[in-house]
């Protein structure tokens, strides 16, 4: 096969992998939240309900598509692809497995090792933002603006906590590259804890899961959204599966932020204590590799949920207090520590 | 290159840098205090703002004066150098600074505004003006050029119920980021042809024969144009009377004298050693290449002869039929920027050291005039007309004699500081054969004396049309008025040690390396 | 290849730019303004500058002109702008002054030579990758410049507070 062949596959296959993880995650969340409220949940469709998402794919997608009258029309259908594509590109540098060996040919799990990894995850999520504010801005409603105004002020307060956490990584493991990155946390640490970026780093884990979730817009900071006070914000006019997408788009970026947060902080694809690649076949280790990978981030991924499931929202001036007042001190007497600690045992 | 020393050392750092450090570090612990003393009556903390600030310039001026005057360590990492051209225009920035800061605790309680951030502010603008003097590294010219700037942005805009003081601040912004962005271009152009942005080893690549080449003048020319946004050059003028007319009173006289100071200490700096064979005179061998660059006289000779004339001209001209003072002086800056141009074109020892001595008796008469004018304000914009000053000699006659003093020495009559100063830089033109420009100069300072000598007229020989009601006079400003004045008639009396210092203040230039 | 796809990148960032400053609806400038930053970042790209490609993104696309829009969402223009130029008279006078600069730029330009090389030179900074290369020159060589241009900033955000917070009247 040739490399461009290769590249493709796992291009297709992660598409598709982010894709099944979205509609998945829209089941599990009502599940699990009917769980938890000692409720049932959709279980009609299907085994379990588990063919729900899949009716409700169909019911968005013969819905009537209509586009309010003063709206910016361009801009109007340009907000949802523009909040889902970025969410879907950034798991191009996600390193989903260790690595397979298929006709002697070593294939890298990881659609491209870029030197400057997670600069690009950083940049993707920045961008993903616009999609937001300019479906808010289109749909030419009050309540549209309001979520989009939100979500501008939260995405640029939480950004700088989150870059103030993710610089420590960066100066634990001298890298941008996330494959690298996850490389170095395999072995022990002090003895008899895994290698992971949590353990060394755990205040700057807080900092970036909170971040995460505020970058994620979920529950307790999906201000933007605010069902009870914006009726659900910047998407208010959107129906059909422009409505879709902007949900669907949610749930991927939680992938993303969740494979992010597996690699960087909790070891990759690594079992801990375990070296999976010497008991097991070229092929078989790969294939072993992706689903500790996966097992690690659908962990992240139920504990958005479960976290939107038991926490109340945030009013509009904790958010902002939370994250200039606390996270950003925090995040600076972390890095603080972090580079004279490093400065002193190198 | 002869030692540049490229590691960084603290003690290093300190002995050039040492004002620059003082007035950074002073500036943060301004904020702390300010913070500290948020709670405090507003009276008292504006007392203890403003004294500290005064007693900070205080420091800078001493520390320049006693520890970095007699420095030959000149560079540090390649982009400041602390020699005695520079630690001059510092010396004169810094009064500025001390003489606005004095004046400003008066200012800022008769118009209500008595706020932490403006002495933070000016402490930093002169940080950077400061910074920029002293470096030698285009880059690093630019980014205090701009720490210097953006401070006085802000400071222009202080007054924020004037929407004189907004226009004002917001045209002085944008006109002021475009002269920073054609520095920039040329900066940009000089570092991909020279591979260095340091102007002593720009001189030396370009003296090895690139001195003619078009991308060079480009670059040349845009670097003189963005300096000339700064100086308020003729075609570049047009942001000064809004800006003066609208800014504080006390900040527009340090606009004017301070900012004025640092652009024509750099541009002088950039001029004569990047661009002229002044480094040749070092008697330095790696510098011997350098006398080429007299080829680069015709070009920029011209141009600076024009600017020099056109900015005489229209500045006194226009000045002419202006209604309120503070416009007035506004123009009449944009005179004075002229008659400092024909030092500058004049491209020897004397022109130089009469730019200095003239930048210096500048600060002093302009920070005077506008200090009067403030007084007699009493709050901003409530006497700034012309017809407001009928009469007035015999209401307040100190104050009144303090501003026609400082007015004739604007003017440039003898026996004051003025007459000295032009006296200098016209008789190094003639020096070098500029006779019209310096008959043109001398013509346009008589038209100069018309309306400078207008406003004398109507405060001593016209009735009173306006009750006008002057503000309280608070101690500091009373005090660095007469240090003004007294300072304006010593230099215009005995001019011979000022002169001497700045001569060999201008003599450093050639040491800089 | 490199040089089609420097063209491309550089004619849009041309073309986007006079439309930015043409436009009349301000939402409109920034969406676009958006678009002109992503080709800026490609430029970096093909100079191997990812990092810089990066930043520029995350920087200016993420955090300024998100702040923009902010600023944009709060005024609430509804309608569009209908204000007449800046300056009215003399827009020849202004017109041929820009075409004198251009074609002063054009030929300064044009007549360009390169002049002598640092010590990073493109193998050397494709082998210790653009990020470290930048790092290196910019906490070494460029220190001072570095530190105070975190001078401006503050005096920016000393500014920006000294102009836009309430005046607390009283004590």
């Amino acid at each position: 096969m040739a490399d461009w062949q290769i590249d493709l596959i796992k291009v297709v296959f992660i598409w598709v992998w982010a894709l099944l993880i979205a509609v998945v995650m829209t089941w599990v969340e009502r599940r699990a939240s009917a769980m938890m409220q000692d409720r049932l949940g959709p279980n009609r469709a299907g085994p379990f309900g588990l063919l729900q998402p899949l009716a409700d794919g169909i019911k968005l997608f013969t819905k009537e598509d209509i586009i309010p009258e003063r709206a910016r029309k361009i801009l109007f259908i340009l907000g949802p692809p523009l909040f889902a594509l970025p969410a879907f590109s950034a798991y191009a540098v996600v390193p989903f497995g260790d690595k397979i060996v298929l006709g002697g040919k070593e294939i890298i799990l990881q659609v491209s090792d870029v030197n400057i990894g997670f600069l690009y995850v950083l940049a993707l999520g920045a961008i993903g933002v616009y999609g937001m504010v300019i479906g808010g801005w289109a749909s030419n409603s009050k309540y549209s603006i309001l979520g989009g105004l939100r979500a501008t002020a939260q995405l640029i307060s939480y950004e700088v906590p989150m870059g103030l956490a993710l610089l420590t990584i960066v100066l634990l493991y001298g890298t941008f590259s996330l494959r690298e990155i996850v490389l170095q946390q395999q072995g022990t640490f002090l003895g008899f804890l895994p290698n992971w970026g949590f353990f060394k780093q755990p205040l700057g884990f807080i900092i970036f899961m909170v971040a995460a979730y505020a970058e994620a817009n979920r529950v307790p900071f999906d201000l933007p959204e605010c069902e009870s006070e914006l009726v659900t914000g910047y998407h208010t006019e959107y129906g059909s599966m422009r409505l879709g997408l902007y949900l669907f788009g949610e749930y991927v970026n939680m992938g993303t932020l969740a494979a992010i947060t597996v690699s960087l902080f909790f070891g990759g694809w690594g079992l801990p204590y375990v070296d999976m690649s010497r008991f097991l076949g070229p092929v078989s280790y790969g294939i072993a590799s992706f689903f500790v990978f996966f097992l690690k981030q659908a962990f992240f991924l139920f504990l958005f949920v479960w976290v939107r499931w038991t926490v109340p929202r945030f009013r509009y001036d904790q958010l902002m207090g939370l994250g200039w007042k606390a996270l950003i001190p925090l995040g600076l007497i972390n890095l603080f520590i972090t580079a004279l600690l490093v400065q002193l045992t190198t | 290159m002869n030692n540049i020393n490229m590691s960084f050392d603290l003690y290093h750092l300190w002995q050039v840098c040492g004002g620059q450090l003082i007035l950074i570090v002073a500036g943060l612990l301004l904020i702390l205090v300010d913070i500290i003393l948020m709670e405090k009556d507003q009276e008292i903390r504006g007392r203890w703002m403003g004294w500290l600030t005064v007693f900070i310039f205080a420091a800078t001026i001493g520390h320049l004066a006693c520890r970095e005057w007699d420095l030959h360590d000149t560079i540090f990492m390649n982009v400041f150098s602390a020699d005695k051209y520079s630690i001059f225009i510092s010396i004169v920035m810094t009064c500025a600074g001390l003489l606005a800061a004095m004046m400003s605790i008066g200012y800022l309680r008769n118009n209500g505004l008595v706020r932490g951030e403006y002495y933070i502010l000016l402490v930093f603008a002169v940080a950077g003006a400061i910074g920029l003097i002293q470096s030698v590294d285009l880059l690093m010219m630019f980014i205090t050029l701009e720490v210097m700037s953006l401070a006085i942005y802000a400071l222009a805009a202080f007054l924020k119920d004037s929407s004189y003081s907004q226009e004002g601040a917001f045209k002085y912004f944008l006109l002021g980021s475009f002269g920073s962005a054609l520095f920039l271009f040329g900066v940009a152009i000089i570092y991909g042809t020279t591979g260095t942005l340091n102007i002593t080893q720009m001189a030396q690549y370009i003296s090895g024969g690139s001195y003619s080449t078009l991308p060079i003048l480009v670059a040349f020319a845009m670097i003189m144009a963005g300096f000339f946004f700064k100086m308020a050059m003729v075609p570049f003028h047009m942001w000064t009377p809004d800006v003066y007319e609208g800014a504080p009173s006390v900040i527009t006289g340090f606009m004017a004298t301070a900012v004025k100071a640092a652009a024509f200490g750099v541009f002088m700096k950039v001029l004569f050693v990047g661009f002229t064979p002044i480094l040749a005179s070092s008697g330095q061998p790696d510098f011997a290449a350098t006398v080429n660059l007299s080829a680069l006289g015709p070009y920029w000779k011209p141009v600076i002869w024009w600017l020099a004339l056109l900015s005489m001209f229209i500045g006194n001209l226009i000045a002419v039929s202006q209604s309120n003072i503070k416009r007035m002086l506004a123009y009449s800056s944009i005179a004075h920027a002229g008659y400092m141009a024909v030092g500058i074109i004049a491209a020897n020892g004397e022109g130089r050291m009469g730019v200095l001595f003239y930048l210096f008796a500048y600060t002093l008469m302009n920070i005077g005039a506008f200090g009067v004018v403030y007084l007699i304000d009493g709050m901003e914009r409530k006497a700034q007309d012309l017809e407001d000053y009928r009469g007035l000699g015999y209401i307040y006659p100190s104050l009144s004699f303090l501003l026609s003093l400082f007015l004739v020495a604007m003017a440039g009559l003898p026996p004051t500081a003025g007459f000295i100063a032009k006296f200098y830089v016209f008789a190094a033109a003639i020096k070098e054969g500029y006779f019209l420009l310096a008959a043109l100069g001398v013509l346009t300072s008589v038209i100069g004396a018309y309306y400078y000598l207008r406003v004398i007229y109507l405060m001593y020989m016209k009735e009173k049309v306006k009750d006008v009601e002057r503000g309280p006079i608070a101690a500091p400003t009373v005090v660095a008025l007469v240090i003004a004045a007294l300072g304006v008639v010593y230099l215009g009396l005995l001019p011979e040690n000022l002169a001497s210092v700045a001569n060999l203040a201008q003599q450093s230039l050639a040491m800089i390396f | 290849m490199v040089q089609l796809l420097f063209f491309y990148f550089a004619l849009v960032v041309i073309g986007l730019g006079l439309r930015i400053v043409t436009c009349k609806n301000p939402v409109h400038s920034v969406l676009l303004m958006l678009l002109l930053f992503f080709h800026m970042a490609g430029l970096y790209l093909l100079l191997n500058a990812e990092f810089l490609a990066a930043v520029q993104v995350i920087v200016y696309a993420g955090a300024i002109l998100v702040l923009y829009l902010f600023v944009l969402f709060l005024v609430n223009l509804r309608e569009e702008i209908k204000m007449s130029p800046f300056v009215q008279k003399g827009k020849w006078a202004g017109l041929v002054a820009a075409l004198a600069l251009l074609i002063t730029f054009l030929r300064g330009v044009f007549n360009f030579t390169l002049g002598p090389h640092g010590q990073y030179t493109i193998e050397k900074v494709q082998q210790i990758t653009h990020t470290k290369a930048m790092g290196e020159a910019i906490y070494t060589t460029y220190i001072l410049p570095f530190e105070i241009a975190g001078l401006i900033l503050l005096v920016a955000v000393i500014g920006g507070l000294a102009l836009a917070k309430k005046e607390d009247k009283g004590a």
